[in-house]
């Protein structure tokens, strides 16, 4: 029980303050980044700065139709696990009564054992991911340890809440202090790794489109 | 009584209980070896029971035992061996149901102590008696 | 006559029969969840034993222990445990005061030494020796002398087994439990604030029964009643896994008797029998009277954020490290980049006149 109390408390305090401070330094030392001088002129009909930010983001939901093909499968497991974590996350009730705990929002939640059918397949959706990223020789030479210890990282939490709510391994009790440990590490390790992807994805296509649509790339 | 297997009868549950108690039974004939169940850490709901209930019937022996401390309810059921068993506290609130698989289930048997005490109180109260007789003589 | 030599005995000269005894033997088989095959054993061991010296000490407490198991407004089956044990000492109930109940404390360790049983109930305060004493002396010092020579010591409730609510932050009386004072004799934990009156008569029947200590878990409390959660075996279970939930004590779910996790239950991380048990005699229990396990048998349990609070939400007020930590991150960033923005302005300055060198060099 002591590692509970541990857990729900100091962990969560520090694992918290740390994200925050990771997110915010992260986030804020780029936009307080001085924008580079544009010496070239615009191409001819090139979009308003916002308007190419924007169609950058969404855009990239899609894959290229040049590369549709080939990366079809991978894409879709991505789409699999990015709203399974989703779903898992901020749809399953014990979640949504941790965030209203500090944030006060409230929101409807799915059935118990449809999240844990979701969480399930999550995990596997992650295992075909992680087993591609070991097998496709192109994507091993890019992996780096922040790859590994992302994915790690990303799973524990969903692997332990499926030990929780099933009961396997351990009491309880236990089983819940380490799935809150898990979430602590996660927190901890978020913003300085490439999971930081949570929130820089905006930045990065909005800016990359800019840059390019000035060239004449169209998006 | 029907005997086409209604639906709580053919119920896995009572099946597995039936089939136990078919077990301890054919065990208890040739070994004579004693079981119970107790059918308290069962989980069982009224309608179960009550299939339960029905299909061991009531054989021809009942019996109550009162004391100081409670009650006990006894019964044979249909099967020979079989009893049911309902044992209540002295504010005849259910404690618990048991079903023992025996020839005589243990709480209806005179106990040795018990016996010996009586004994002894029986020829204290026959001295008693006989010294009372001898003094109206 | 002769005085009766043993349980079994001392039942016949009270007009309580074996059936009696086999009676209760089957009940607490069945609650404590030993094979019904053992049924008989306990009533032979019960009859065939020396009734059991028991001394009760008392010492930061409310005396509620006493009260769950005396229960003393309507008498119950396991009344019977009274039968089977000598009570020697016990502060409320004794008829003895002063001198003559501390002589009697003294005989019975003298007359049962490595026999006779310890209960224990209330905390032990280390704070001031002079907090809880009973006869002039502490209770540690009362309790050591005690313990010593004892076949088991049985902590009944949550002070006597975690340091309960004198224990609670910031425990001003410095109080401990009893495995902190007790170190040679084995202990049995029977937590609860007050514990399950059976979880007590259980544990002494079996102690007696078969001279020998229930299996226990690792915090020392008998398996047989705190092997499950509440949650486990709470006959609202069902609703929980449906994901129906009670939002305040009077709306329609609680009405409908839904879950009760997101009114602050407990029942997830407490360890008791009482969904299966129940109290006053199987009349109710508290998940039952529509609130949420307080977790009164785990230690600790004040100290653990409010009872109303859902299990899953911090303990701690997490907006405050978030925000906290939020400001200071676009610190660190403003800072960060000024200093880039500046380095590179400086480095700017510098390169300026050597690539004017170096243009005039080539031409």
């Amino acid at each position: 029980m002591e590692l509970l109390d541990f857990a729900r408390g100091p962990a969560l305090t520090i694992a918290f303050a740390i994200f925050a401070i990771g997110v915010a330094w992260r986030l804020s030392s780029l936009l307080f980044t001085p924008r580079p001088h544009r010496r070239a002129e615009a191409r001819e009909g090139t979009p308003s700065d916002a308007k190419a930010f924007v169609r950058g983001v969404f855009s990239r939901f899609i894959p290229h139709k040049t590369y549709r093909d080939v990366v079809f499968a991978n894409h879709l497991n991505a789409y699999v696990f990015h709203i399974g974590l989703f779903i898992v996350v901020f749809l399953y009730r014990p979640h949504i009564l941790f965030i209203e705990g500090f944030t006060g929002l409230s929101w409807p939640a799915l059935p118990n054992t449809l999240v844990y059918g979701v969480g399930l397949v999550t995990v596997v959706s992650l295992g075909v991911a992680l087993a591609r990223r070991m097998t496709n020789p192109v994507q091993k030479i890019l992996t780096t340890f922040d790859d590994y210890f992302s994915w790690a990282l990303t799973v524990l939490p969903v692997l332990t809440g499926l030990l929780v709510v099933n009961g396997i391994g351990a009491r309880y009790e236990t089983l819940l202090a380490l799935h809150i440990l898990s979430v602590c590490a996660l927190l901890i390790w978020l913003p300085f790794g490439k999971l930081m992807h949570t929130f820089l994805f905006v930045l990065s296509r909005g800016v990359t489109s800019v840059r390019l649509s000035r060239r004449g790339a169209t998006f | 009584m029907s005997l086409a297997p209604d639906k709580e009868t053919t119920d896995g549950f009572i099946q597995a209980i039936l089939a136990e108690l078919a077990t301890r039974l054919a065990e208890l004939a040739s070994t004579g070896i004693e079981a119970q169940i107790d059918l308290r850490s069962l989980p069982m709901d009224p309608p179960k029971r009550a299939a339960l209930d029905a299909k061991l019937g009531k054989g021809d022996v009942t019996a109550t035992i009162a004391d100081r401390a409670g009650r006990t309810e006894v019964f044979e059921t249909r099967y020979a061996g079989v009893w049911r068993l309902a044992h209540y506290d002295m504010h005849d609130t259910l404690l618990m149901e048991e079903i023992a698989i025996a020839p005589v289930p243990d709480i209806l048997r005179a106990d040795p102590t018990d016996m010996a005490e009586a004994a002894a109180r029986l020829g204290a109260e026959l001295a008693l008696d006989t010294k009372k007789g001898h003094a109206n003589d | 006559m002769t005085e009766p030599q043993t349980v079994g005995e001392m039942l016949a000269r009270k007009g309580i029969s074996r059936r009696a005894l086999l009676r209760y033997a089957a009940w607490v088989t069945s609650i404590m969840a030993l094979p019904s095959s053992m049924t008989r054993a306990m009533a032979q061991g019960i009859a065939d034993t020396k009734r059991m010296s028991v001394i009760w000490l008392s010492c930061q407490e409310c005396t509620a222990c006493t009260e769950s198991l005396t229960r003393s407004y309507s008498p119950t089956i396991d009344d019977l445990i009274f039968d089977f044990i000598s009570l020697d000492y016990h502060e409320a109930l004794q008829a003895a005061a002063g001198h003559q109940a501390e002589e009697a404390r003294l005989k019975a360790m003298e007359d049962n030494k490595d026999n006779y049983v310890v209960i224990v109930d209330g905390s032990i305060p280390l704070g001031n020796m002079g907090y809880s004493t009973v006869a002039g002396h502490a209770n540690a010092d009362v309790l050591r002398e005690t313990a010593e020579h004892a076949l088991a010591v049985v902590a009944v409730g949550s002070c006597a087994t975690w340091g309960g609510l004198p224990k609670a932050d910031p425990n001003p009386t410095g109080a401990v439990s009893v495995s902190q004072i007790v170190r040679n004799t084995p202990i049995i934990n029977i937590s609860g604030c007050p514990p399950i009156p059976e979880a007590m008569t259980g544990t002494l029947a079996h102690v007696l029964a078969f001279g020998q200590i229930p299996e226990l878990d690792h915090l020392g409390r008998p398996r047989a009643f705190f092997g499950n959660s509440i949650h486990d075996r709470c006959y609202r279970r069902p609703f929980y896994d449906k994901g129906l939930f009670a939002k305040s004590f009077d709306d329609e779910g609680a009405r409908k008797g839904w879950c009760l996790y997101e009114l602050g239950c407990k029942g997830p991380v407490t360890y008791n029998a009482c969904a299966t048990l129940k109290w006053n005699g199987g009349a109710s229990w508290p998940v039952q009277t529509g609130h949420g396990c307080l977790g009164c048998s785990e230690p600790d349990f004040w100290d653990r954020g409010s009872f109303y609070k859902p299990l899953p939400a911090s303990t701690e007020p997490l907006a405050t490290p978030l925000a906290a930590g939020a400001v200071a991150g676009v610190a660190a960033g403003a800072l960060a980049s000024r200093a880039a923005k500046t380095r590179r302005e400086i480095l700017g300055a510098m390169s300026k006149p050597k690539d004017a060198a170096d243009t005039t060099d080539k031409t």
